[in-house]
């Protein structure tokens, strides 16, 4: 039988993760990864990588955990191994302090992390600003590692890599058998959905190798978190700003924030700097359209949309995508390519 | 003339202002406090801080002198991974708990100072592993956010199935003990290089007081049966993807027999092994095999981390801490030591709690000799 080519647009953490995650589970499909960027090129590889789930408001709660779960899980089984260094993936600690108590003190994912806990006063004593905070354990996954060693993967199962930005989703279905769209912001214009919208952020990368543990606002504006080369720290969150260029007084704002939750980063060389743009979207968008192109109804499975959360649900929704595919295989098996 | 320092509270200020310079007039005439520490590790240096802190103003003049053969980077504080924790229990040395807690709030209250990373002092969350379930240790009140682990957990350390996880300090002595000297200094505490072969050798060329911080090598000094070193050796290692301390517990074993993975500012430390009676200073490769081993066990990604260099110290390891006064006559003259060694493997843990302790013995001595300007009990 000849193999079902499948093409996944999109080489950041969440395009990579779904390309292996189908190249690795169907045999018989052959996987193309078309992407106009890759590592260390797309926003993924900016991220911090910190495993940490906000909520969609139109998606299931207990789909959003499974998501949630299946990424932690995979990547716990990495961190635990040999490979952990390689893949860039461990265990990290740490704080998000609140400076209002807020009406969520334990939020839909506290039971999928390690030991989550309330903050003892003891521990805010640190922080004079906040009056709440959460403790515990979770995962950080960084890209600028993760992505070549998933690519790694993609290509010991056989599959292809193309460099090259896709522009018109029809003309690649006439190629293929099945489309995966994990164009992230590009689905704006590869998709015309004008629901994805950027999500500025810019970070610093501080030299502060005697951090270990994360601490974040609750408020989402300011993190820390001590990475295996660097300290990423940022950060900010604006709402339909395309500006790839750093912002001055966005890095005097972080800077100021940051040394006052952590006032050791005084002493921290600043190694560099990064801007990205997330991928947001109300609700992230994983489900499956037909594009008709000469007669075949090619799949389409969307799985973009995840805004800060790409990392965090990378692993879960690409098995999602998976599973829609294979849906989508059984129910229509694709028919010839003219 | 210092008879009139005990006089009744009400007169007592106005008195002490009047006596005050008498008694240093004739100090000044006849005496000056010299006290001299022997050991640089940091207990000597944090005995001298100490004892500065406590009697610069209030004993003048007075002279602290440090001696050494040996000073940072090769003691064996510079040695220690870092991490303050005391034994899991103290066996009834209830007074070592306190230090150890004085200590770990001591350090805490400099984490928001500007001098924090110059000390070397940063916080640290990691585990402690036991083969089977233990009571609580004696550290848990002291640390941050002390809880048992969860069944999930401890799936990923298989062989162990009960443990805790909290916050703690690390002290790193390699940054610490310089910013010490260099506190010391900056206040004109002398230093020299030389080994003290008797207390005698100090007395006679005019130390007042003694403070003996010596640490394994105490026995030189004045034998001492319980005093033994215990070997550790450990494993250098650049893994900074590792952002926890794991520790293990073998109740067979004892303490630091068992592996070990402490990461710092740089490198990771790996260990470890407790050898009492053993004084090789030398790198074993037996011992190395067995270290890694087990560590890569315990961590799996350690096995692609990259190896710097071995490392061997001498714990100073005692029953318990040998914290005393001590007077001695030869010869006609009786010389005041103050003992403070004996920390085995938690020098770093206890040190603030022990000099502050070792200064107040230095201010019971001074006031038995009335030698103490008057405590300013009208620090009102």
């Amino acid at each position: 039988m000849k193999r079902v080519k499948v093409v996944v647009v999109g080489a950041g953490v969440v395009g990579l993760s779904t390309a292996v995650c189908i190249a690795e589970t169907l045999p018989y499909c052959s996987v193309t990864l078309i992407s106009e960027k890759f590592s260390p090129h797309t926003t993924s590889d900016g991220a911090a990588g910190i495993l940490l789930p906000k909520e969609f408001p139109g998606i299931p709660l207990e789909r959003q955990q499974q998501w949630f779960k299946k990424s932690f899980d995979h990547l716990l089984a990495i961190a635990d191994s040999p490979q952990a260094s390689d893949a860039g993936v461990y265990l990290s600690s740490g704080y998000q302090v609140f400076k209002d108590v807020p009406r969520d003190k334990k939020p839909f994912w506290a039971d999928l992390v390690f030991g989550f806990r309330y903050m003892t006063d003891h521990e805010l004593k640190r922080f004079p600003d906040h009056k709440f905070g959460q403790a515990f354990t979770t995962l950080k996954c960084e890209c600028l590692s993760y992505l070549p060693w998933l690519e790694q993967r993609f290509i010991a199962v056989g599959g292809q890599i193309i460099h090259e930005k896709v522009t018109d989703l029809h003309k690649l279905a006439l190629n293929y058998d099945a489309i995966i769209n994990c164009s992230g912001l590009g689905s704006r214009f590869l998709l015309k959905d004008e629901e994805v919208y950027p999500v500025r952020g810019q970070i610093l990368k501080l030299h502060a190798p005697w951090l270990k543990n994360f601490i974040r606002d609750g408020d989402g504006n300011t993190y820390i978190y001590p990475g295996i080369r660097f300290v990423s720290v940022g950060g900010t969150r604006q709402a339909d700003d395309w500006r790839m260029e750093l912002d001055e007084r966005d890095r005097e704002g972080i800077l100021e924030r940051s040394v006052r939750l952590e006032p050791s980063l005084r002493a921290a060389a600043i190694l560099g700097e990064w801007v990205g743009l997330r991928p947001a979207r109300e609700n992230l968008r994983l489900e499956r359209e037909y594009v008709n192109v000469g007669g075949r109804a090619v799949p389409l499975v969307h799985n973009y949309g995840h805004g800060s959360c790409g990392v965090t649900l990378s692993w879960g929704t690409a098995l999602d995508a998976l599973h829609l595919l294979r849906k989508s295989l059984l129910e229509k098996p694709p028919q010839a390519r003219l | 003339m210092c008879e009139k320092v005990l006089r009744p509270a009400i007169a007592y200020f106005t008195c002490v202002k009047e006596t005050k310079t008498t008694c240093l007039d004739q100090r000044r005439e006849n005496f000056v406090m010299k006290v001299c520490i022997i050991g640089a590790g940091v207990i000597g240096l944090s005995t001298a801080q100490s004892i500065y802190q406590h009697f610069h103003s209030r004993v003048s003049p007075l002279t602290i002198e440090v001696y050494a053969d040996i000073f940072t980077p090769l003691t064996t504080s510079d040695g220690a991974a870092g991490l303050w924790q005391p034994y899991l229990y103290d066996k009834g040395n209830v007074k070592e708990t306190q230090w150890n807690k004085e200590t770990f709030n001591y350090l805490l209250s400099f984490l928001a100072s500007p001098d924090s990373v110059k000390m070397g002092i940063f916080l640290q969350s990691g585990y402690n592993l036991c083969a089977e379930p233990m009571p609580e240790p004696s550290f848990k009140e002291a640390v941050l956010g002390f809880r048992q682990l969860s069944k999930r957990e401890l799936e990923m350390f298989p062989g162990y199935s009960f443990g805790w996880f909290n916050t703690a300090l690390m002290i790193e002595g390699k940054t610490y003990l310089p910013w010490l000297m260099n506190w010391l200094k900056q206040k004109g505490v002398t230093f020299f290089q030389r080994k003290i072969d008797s207390f005698k050798e100090l007395s006679d060329s005019g130390a007042d007081v003694i403070i003996n911080c010596s640490g394994v090598r105490s026995g030189e000094l004045q034998p001492d049966p319980e005093l033994q070193p215990a070997r550790g050796q450990i494993i250098k290692v650049d893994a900074p993807w590792l952002k926890h301390w794991v520790i293990t517990h073998d109740s067979t074993s004892g303490v630091y027999d068992s592996p070990y993975i402490i990461p710092g500012s740089r490198l990771v430390t790996v260990g470890g092994v407790f050898q009492v009676g053993n004084w090789n200073r030398l790198n074993s490769s037996v011992d190395h095999k067995g270290i890694w081993e087990a560590a890569c066990k315990l961590e799996p990604s350690l096995q692609h981390a990259r190896i710097v260099e071995d490392w061997t110290g001498l714990r100073p390891a005692r029953s318990k801490v040998r914290l005393e006064r001590e007077v001695i006559r030869s010869g006609g003259h009786s010389f005041e030591i103050i003992h403070n060694y004996g920390h085995g493997g938690f020098g770093l843990t206890i040190h603030r709690g022990c000099a502050e302790e070792a200064a107040r013995l230095f201010g019971q001595f001074l006031e038995q000799k009335g030698l103490l300007a008057a405590q300013a009990k009208s620090r009102l």
